[in-house]
């Protein structure tokens, strides 16, 4: 193995934890009707299809990336966690039929306690920004094509 | 097996296609919010064919399971869009009691959305699991 070897394995690990995503979003989706708020339960599923079919797509360019190892693994965590934590916010959302302080058209008029309302919005909010500062990231990490010298980075 | 990585890249592209097209009809169907939802089928279903031909060769399995894999994600994938666009020209609500809410079909009808849905969804999550399986780090 060369001396990107570690990107290839975070990017296998990205592929890994994208399709057991995609298979947990297949799951909730047989269970939509038995969510507190239904509408969220699918917009759950749905949520973790893309977010599943979004980490895949990311593992498969992950070598071809020009990010120091430390960057990589920042990038990393970033995407991952923007990815679950969204999911978990949804998914608290229908299990506890709460969450339309930030999710009106979802949730509709389910409104958790305060306490419930704060870690689905706190979630959404900073799932949100870990994915916008990881698609920075691997945006910035796509400058240069994969055939030019990353020695610079 | 192997050498399905195209075909897979191929149907992911032509499903992706379908989808596309299905979202132009979407106001001639009975039930418009199906038709809304066969376009998404067919564009979702049709990334994931792409996404998964681009991991296909990591995918490691015996030849007799990768087989199984290919035909049940590719039967799951176009059936699911196939199943919706039926349902949205119906206008049944079996399985999909949100998006086919106010609506329903003839019993016969309704009975074969509910086949096609059933039947979806145990070819998809069946594949998914063989394929997670594929990619498990000590896959030989």
């Amino acid at each position: 193995m060369d001396g990107r070897g570690w990107a290839v394995r975070e990017g296998h690990r990205l592929v890994q934890v994208g399709m057991i995503l995609f298979l947990a979003a297949l799951l909730i989706g047989l269970a939509v009707q038995q969510f507190a708020v239904p509408r969220l339960g699918l917009s759950t599923h749905l949520l973790g299809i893309m977010q599943g079919l979004f980490l895949m797509t990311i593992g498969q360019l992950w070598p071809r990336l020009s990010l120091t190892r430390g960057q990589s693994r920042v990038t990393f965590w970033l995407a991952v966690y923007g990815c679950l934590a969204p999911l978990a916010a949804n998914l608290l959302g229908a299990l506890w039929g709460a969450g339309n302080t930030l999710l009106p058209i979802a949730a509709g008029p389910a409104h958790g306690s305060p306490v419930q309302e704060g870690i689905i919005t706190g979630a959404l909010r900073t799932g949100g920004a870990s994915l916008i500062a990881a698609s920075v990231l691997i945006a910035w990490g796509l400058r240069v094509l994969p055939s030019e010298p990353a020695a610079k980075a | 097996m192997e050498d399905s990585r195209r075909p897979l890249l191929w149907h992911g592209m032509f499903l992706f296609l379908l989808g596309l097209l299905t979202g132009f009809a979407e106001m001639q169907f009975s039930n418009t919010r199906m038709g809304l939802a066969a376009h998404l089928e067919g564009v979702m279903n049709g990334t994931f064919l792409v996404a998964l031909g681009a991991v296909w060769a990591e995918v490691r399995l015996s030849s007799r399971m990768k087989g199984a894999a290919y035909w049940g994600v590719l039967y799951g994938t176009y059936a699911n869009w196939a199943v919706t666009t039926l349902a949205a020209i119906f206008g049944t609500a079996a399985l999909s009691p949100i998006t086919g809410a106010g609506h329903s079909g003839q019993p016969w009808q309704e009975s074969l959305v509910t086949f096609g849905f059933m039947s979806v969804g145990i070819a998809i999550v069946a594949s998914t699991i063989l394929v997670l399986w594929g990619l498990r780090s000590r896959a030989v």
